[in-house]
């Protein structure tokens, strides 16, 4: 196939999906106010091939297509709704919180329509003009396809397990029952747990291509978790229960609680997930003597513990700066009984070690720059944000979990100190791995490719998506 | 090299500006005055812009940094950048501008989301570095050529220091590991390490695959394991020619490794067993300082008990099982409790040995066993020992062996087929062939900073070298202790002279010394604390499995006395080439060492 044929097909396919996206959008959500339908016409059609042709020779798999489609809405969102069209119109400036606010259904119906719509119907279409569809379908149903599709209902069950026992403790039950005209808990715990199931094993067949280690897997499953907060439900369920989708800001922030759910569900749906696959790998395909690599997985594991707990010492010592600050350092010491600032800070610096010797351990490797692993160790920070603060540490306190947003929002200084620690720990790692292996540092070109797992994966693609939305969604949804 | 760092310098810097300015007239025109306030903290905007445009052209070299080497696609730059962004506007909006002000950090709520215009404009900030960077960068190798090394084919070498290492004891590879430590990445100094096995072995543990409570091969580590870019070259090194400075080995590998040439070399080539010219011991001892002297020692002694299982004649039959251990050092000591357990422990396999004809005697020319350790834990040993059924000769030397018999100083004859020798050890010959100044006992003699006298770029440590010890004034012990602290000083020293830099002198008090005694009991002495019994032994344990190279082998020396806690001991010969013909096997071996 010749080159122009392959932009041809990228431009078509991205022309399909942006009409197709565009008219989700304007449909469901309220479409840009200040254009007529001519002029919105055009827009969707340029956003579609745009994308085609910006990004579409990244899009290679159907996960990907998601992934990239999603950051290309947030682009959009920013450079559109908050920047030229109030300078375009002369309406007032959109860089404030307020404007922004106000741009929320907006937001949401991007990532829907110029985001997970055109992502996936662009990646489906492209291999279909590409004349590799028939070649994906009978790839797909590989033993490799049925592998992942059974781990990751696996991964989706023990995700679900966690949400479920906040859902249970919420009393959410019988109003997912709703779903199938319903009203008992057990109808709607059975249908939670087939939908977590389900997308689960739908995170399998998207993603599998694309996931190699077990870091970038959470990270995975916490864009997932918050596609499926934007999908389930502000649109899908209210759709199908006939209200129409909830993209309003005070849905959205009713639905913060789901929200941190989901991310939960996430996290542990690509841990999970990742941690299976990883061990069938060593079991089964690494353990192979001509595969083998000089260090066996013991070895490695170890060193990258050991250097995740030295790295973390600048993560903790960043942190320390915002615990004392809030006066947070008695509030950690109270997770082993005691009240002083002193404690507090060993049990702190205890906790980072811990958290640092984890990163070591899942982010081996994700990274072969110094900015990669900045932002592996930022999504890595917002990780523990919600499983820490407002998740385990209630937990470990005796009380029940903080998901709510006022909690949150109470929290949100812990969520930038959960930040700076991640970046700092990170790029401290990094420059470890670094030290240990100065091949890396020059650039050698073998060792390069040798580490970039991550490469031709829409790992950039994720950073963007899980980052931007960690951070904004809060400042967003604030009263 | 450089030229590539300045180009990434200038280019980050364009790129850091052009964004910066983006951002500045963005936000100038979306918010209004306010802008370079918003910024950059100050108040007047002309200052404002010229912080934040500082600010802005280290952020794109910071970029260039991170970022190094650059985005596949224009993409994932643009992705990229926009991360960075967030990272640089919670640093500056955040942190840096409100601490400057005076505010402290601004991470609660309202007040990160007052930063919100700051946080849209760094993210187009971002966005432009992410995007333009990688461009500027294209455009640049497009013109001036490429600004990175070679994608395809070997650098050119410039080797600056070749440093060869003789010995891969643990003197050789721990200044070969430290080496590589310092002068990580400097493709300029090359390491050779030359040694004549292909592991390190780990001695202390080596009477214990003999006694079989550890596989031979769990307590030896291959060297090139050890090493990421050090080259092993397994041989033996026959003589140096220091006015050329070379390494002649014996030629029986590759021709080109004939001969090593070497800016600076490092001798550790250890001791070798010392006969004191008793050529009947050469001829019919076993040695025991090498892997295979365990694993030939271990066929030999199961060899004597499958024949003695099947001996009739009494007196032959003792003498199949009588084991003479020659020298109450450390190694004699520990080898004679383990060889003890090992062979009474096996009887029950042959019923046809009564157990009252095994003999387990240790010679010792001293009056007490062990003479490193003080009087009491060398009594206490030895009661131990005798205890458990080895009997002594003290104050008395081996006066000559014969096949079948060693006889005594004191005209004493025991018959044995087995003889190990123990009692002495001397600097490897190499050593004397060079021609070095070296002590009585013909180890090297170096000064404190391990430069070996009169030759500026000839270093030496371990066994093979005669280092004056800080503490005593006397030559430090020839112990693996000392030997790996001498490499650590020895490859700081090497680093400081190579880059100029000022040499340190070697100092180090000796921790202490263990010797296990055969079943859960050992004795220690740790800077003069005294242990014995079964917590020395444990701390024995728990301190050389510490000291074991490499995780893989510790995981597998721990499985090893799992295993020996629950099952027999092995039986299992794995050599049939036994020494029924001893005396002429050892008179070759003495021919071939000449």
């Amino acid at each position: 196939m010749s080159g122009s044929d392959t932009l041809r097909h990228r431009m078509v396919s991205g022309l399909l999906a942006g009409l197709l996206g565009g008219w989700v959008y304007g449909s469901f959500g309220s479409p840009h106010p200040w254009f007529g339908p001519a002029h919105h016409l055009f827009l969707n059609a340029g956003i579609g091939i745009g994308f085609g042709l910006f990004l579409g020779k990244l899009v290679t798999t159907a996960g990907s297509g998601l992934l990239w489609g999603e950051a290309y809405a947030l682009i959009w969102w920013i450079v559109g709704p908050l920047t030229f069209f109030p300078f375009l119109l002369g309406n007032p400036p959109g860089w404030t919180v307020e404007a922004a606010r106000s741009a929320f259904p907006m937001l949401l119906g991007y990532l829907v329509g110029y985001g997970t719509v055109l992502g996936l119907v662009y990646s489906y279409l492209s291999a279909l003009f590409a004349g590799s569809w028939r070649a994906r379908v009978l790839r797909q149903l590989t033993a490799d396809f049925l592998f992942a599709v059974a781990i990751g209902g696996v991964a989706g069950l023990v995700g679900g397990l966690a949400f479920g026992a906040w859902m249970e403790r919420v009393g959410i039950f019988p109003l997912i029952a709703g779903l199938v005209r319903s009203e008992s808990a057990d109808v709607g715990r059975t249908l939670h747990f087939i939908i977590s199931v389900v997308i689960g094993a739908s995170y399998g067949v998207l993603f599998r291509g694309d996931i190699q280690g077990i870091g970038s897997s959470i990270a995975w499953g916490l864009a997932y978790g918050f596609t499926w907060w934007v999908l389930g439900p502000l649109t899908i369920m209210p759709l199908w229960l006939g209200l129409g989708v909830q993209w309003s800001l005070a849905a959205g922030q009713a639905a913060f609680p789901s929200l941190v759910g989901h991310l939960i569900y996430g996290t542990l749906l690509g841990l999970v997930y990742s941690a299976v696959d990883r061990l069938w790998r060593v079991l089964f395909v690494e353990s192979d003597p001509l595969k083998r690599e000089p260090e066996g997985p013991g070895t490695r594991s170890l060193r990258a513990v050991g250097m995740g707990i030295l790295a973390s010492l600048a993560g903790g010592l960043a942190f320390t700066v915002v615990m004392v600050k809030t006066d947070a350092l008695p509030v950690v010491a109270s997770l082993i009984g005691r009240s002083s600032p002193t404690t507090g800070f060993v049990v702190h610096m205890v906790i980072s070690a811990i958290i640092g010797a984890t990163y070591g351990l899942l982010f081996r490797r994700e990274a072969y720059t110094y900015g990669a692993g900045l932002a592996w160790g930022l999504v890595y920070g917002l990780v523990w944000w919600f499983l820490g603060p407002l998740t385990l540490m209630p937990i470990l306190l005796g009380a029940e979990v903080q998901w709510s947003l006022a909690s949150a929002l109470g929290a949100y200084p812990s969520l930038i100190g959960h930040l700076a620690y991640g970046s700092a720990t990170a790029l401290a790692y990094q420059l470890l791995v670094m030290r240990y292996d100065p091949a890396l540092r020059k650039g050698s070109r073998s060792v390069r490719t040798h580490l970039r797992r991550t490469s031709g994966t829409p790992a950039a693609a994720l950073w963007v998506v899980v980052l931007m939305l960690g951070l904004m969604l809060p400042l967003l949804l604030t009263d | 090299m450089r030229r590539l760092r300045a180009s990434r310098i200038v280019l980050g810097i364009i790129a850091g500006l052009s964004a910066g300015l983006v951002n500045a007239g963005l936000l100038a025109v979306l918010t209004g005055p306010r802008a370079m306030g918003v910024l950059s903290g100050a108040e007047e905007p002309a200052t404002g812009l010229v912080i934040h445009l500082i600010l802005s052209a280290l952020s794109g070299i910071t970029y260039a940094w991170l970022f190094n080497p650059i985005p596949d696609s224009d993409a994932e730059g643009l992705a990229s950048g926009l991360a960075y962004g967030l990272l640089w506007w919670m640093i500056l909006s955040l942190n840096l501008i409100p601490i400057v002000l005076g505010e402290g950090p601004q991470w609660e709520v309202e007040a990160v989301a007052s930063a919100f215009p700051a946080l849209v404009g760094y993210l187009f900030q971002g966005a432009i570095v992410g995007l333009g960077y990688p461009i500027l960068y294209d455009i640049v190798t497009h013109w001036l050529g490429p600004l990175d090394e070679p994608v395809e084919g070997p650098q050119p070498l410039a080797v600056q220091h070749k440093i060869v290492i003789l010995g891969g004891g643990f003197a050789g590879v721990t200044v070969a590991q430290h080496l590589e430590r310092l002068f990580a990445g400097d493709e300029s100094v090359v390491m050779t390490l030359i040694s004549n096995t292909n592991h390190l072995l780990f001695t202390p543990m080596l009477s214990e695959v003999t006694a079989g409570g550890v596989e031979a091969q769990h307590i030896s580590t291959p060297l090139r394991a050890f090493f990421r870019w050090t080259q092993v070259i397994r041989g033996e090194a026959k003589a140096v020619d220091f006015e050329r400075r070379v390494v002649k080995l014996e030629v029986n590998g590759p021709a080109s490794h004939a001969e090593v040439s070497f800016d600076h070399l490092v001798l550790g080539v250890g001791a070798v067993t010392n006969f004191f010219g008793l050529p009947g011991a050469e001829a019919h001892a076993f040695t025991f300082k090498s892997l295979e002297d365990a694993n030939l020692l271990r066929n030999h002694v199961i060899e004597m008990l499958e024949r003695a299982d099947a001996e009739q004649d009494s007196e032959r039959r003792k003498a199949l099982v009588t084991f003479v251990v020659a020298g109450g050092g450390f190694a004699g000591a520990e080898l004679v409790g383990g060889l003890n357990d090992f062979v009474r422990g096996s009887l029950w396999f042959y019923p046809n040995i009564p157990p009252e004809e095994v003999s387990l005697i240790l010679v010792h020319s001293g009056e007490r066993i062990m003479p490193e350790l003080s009087f009491d834990l060398a009594d206490y040993a030895h009661e131990r020992l005798k205890g458990r059924g080895v009997a002594f000769k003290l104050s008395t030397r081996l006066a000559n062996a014969v096949p079948g018999a060693v006889l005594l100083s004191n005209g004493e004859t025991i018959r044995t087929e087995t003889l190990v020798w123990t009692a002495g050890n001397m600097p490897h010959p190499l050593i004397r062939r060079m021609g070095l100044d070296g002590d009585a006992g013909g180890a090297v003699t170096t000064d404190a900073t391990l430069r070996v006298t009169g030759r500026p770029n000839v270093w030496a440590i371990g066994d093979c070298a005669a280092v004056p010890d800080s503490y005593t004034g006397k030559r430090c012990p020839p112990t693996a202790q000392h030997a790996v602290r001498q490499a650590a000083t020895l490859a700081h020293n090497i680093h400081a002279v190579i880059r100029g830099r000022k040499t340190r002198q070697f100092s180090y008090r000796s921790l202490g010394s263990f010797a296990v005694l055969g079943h859960q009991t050992a004795c220690a002495e740790i800077r003069g604390v005294k242990f014995s019994g079964l917590l020395a032994w444990w701390l024995w344990r728990a301190i050389y499995l510490v000291k074991l190279p490499t995780l893989e082998k510790k995981v597998r020396v721990t499985l090893d006395w799992t295993v020996d806690l629950f099952f027999p001991r092995d039986i299992v010969q794995t050599t049939t080439s036994h020494r029924s013909t001893r005396g002429v096997e050892a008179l070759a071996r003495v021919d071939a060492r000449r």
